[in-house]
């Protein structure tokens, strides 16, 4: 029997093709949720006149040398938090502890992105409001972060000189979402087959707005370029 | 392998609307979901019916309309629906594109009673 109302159709006790079902129109954003938490977090940023970055790429790409670097040439002018996230292990906090910023590490084991409660759940027990600059670590992965927003102002992505010139194409949701591709790893340009125009033009055909920093956090090569675009909004 | 939270998020979306429409079990759930969303039909239906376990959504048929990618050209007005994803229009070159279809991420329509 129906546990709904009472009727005797269908084979199963309870869920069976029944005749008084509703179709009911929704239109609704699935990932409605996370939106609205990310609109909470838009605005406490916004209040709190913070420039939010979110790093994304693929493991490796050098998003933590990038960062060691940022934070020692940037910790003492301005008030910096970095969030890191990682399945497991807080290496990438140790590495960036004292090289000019507070640094938070966020495991979510078997999560392959950050949402936008992981990042609401730090506002106040991390996230103070005094920041000029946070930026946020994604996980190393080219897709699952790019479907969620986490109030962030800013998305970023990396592309290191040794994953090749396609990358953009081959994971275009990302680097199409990205206002800033920073190219990272330029030391190593002499000792690659790899073309710089032609990344560009990659990254054009995807994003044709997208702003492109080329960096090496060994050489220094493009940090200056890229600490003034992290700071251009907050002189 | 987002999709386990894209269909957790389905799932305690549809659970709220039935609560509070008083719907007690859900046949079946229709998706949209765009080519540029980042979402995989085939690994959102791997996952679907172990994240439904338990929930008012099980054994609820999941149907994915995969909406593909269209442009629009702001230079030209003329669309184009790319295979690969690249913003630039088929028709003039230009890249001055806008994405028309191909981003939705939404949930369609459900049957419930």
């Amino acid at each position: 029997m129906c546990q709904d109302c009472g009727c005797h159709e269908g084979g199963k006790d309870y869920f069976h093709d029944h005749e008084h079902s509703q179709s009911i129109e929704l239109e609704k954003s699935i990932l409605e949720h996370n939106d609205h938490i990310a609109h909470h977090n838009w605005h406490y940023f916004d209040d709190h006149k913070m420039e939010v970055f979110n790093l994304m790429s693929s493991p490796g790409s050098g998003k933590t040398r990038l960062l060691e670097k940022t934070l020692q040439m940037l910790g003492d002018k301005k008030k910096i938090s970095v969030l890191v996230g990682d399945q497991q292990t807080d290496n990438d906090a140790q590495r960036l502890m004292g090289k000019g910023g507070r640094v938070k590490q966020i495991n979510t084991y078997s999560s392959c992105h950050l949402d936008a409660s992981m990042i609401e759940k730090e506002i106040g027990p991390f996230i103070t409001g005094e920041e000029e600059i946070l930026i946020i670590e994604n996980i190393g992965n080219l897709v699952c972060p790019a479907s969620f927003e986490l109030g962030e102002k800013h998305k970023v992505a990396l592309l290191s000189t040794t994953e090749g010139e396609d990358k953009p194409n081959k994971y275009p949701v990302l680097f199409h979402k990205a206002s800033v591709v920073v190219i990272t790893k330029s030391d190593l340009i002499p000792y690659l087959e790899w073309d710089l125009e032609k990344t560009k033009q990659n990254i054009r055909m995807i994003n044709p707005n997208a702003r492109i920093i080329l960096t090496s956090a060994k050489t220094g090569e493009g940090m200056s370029e890229w600490c003034d675009y992290l700071c251009q909004k907050n002189s | 392998m987002h999709e386990l939270s894209i269909a957790r998020s389905v799932i305690n979306s549809v659970e709220k609307i039935c609560h509070d429409d008083h719907f007690g079990k859900v046949s079946e759930i229709t998706l949209d979901i765009g080519t540029m969303s980042g979402v995989s039909k085939s690994a959102l239906l791997f996952c679907w019916p172990l994240a439904t376990k338990q929930t008012l959504l099980e054994e609820c048929h999941l149907v994915i309309n995969e909406i593909p990618l269209t442009l629009e050209c702001l230079a030209c007005n003329l669309k184009s629906s790319p295979e690969v994803f690249i913003m630039c229009c088929e028709h003039c070159g230009s890249g001055q594109v806008r994405i028309e279809t191909g981003n939705e991420l939404k949930i369609k329509n459900m049957e419930a009673y």
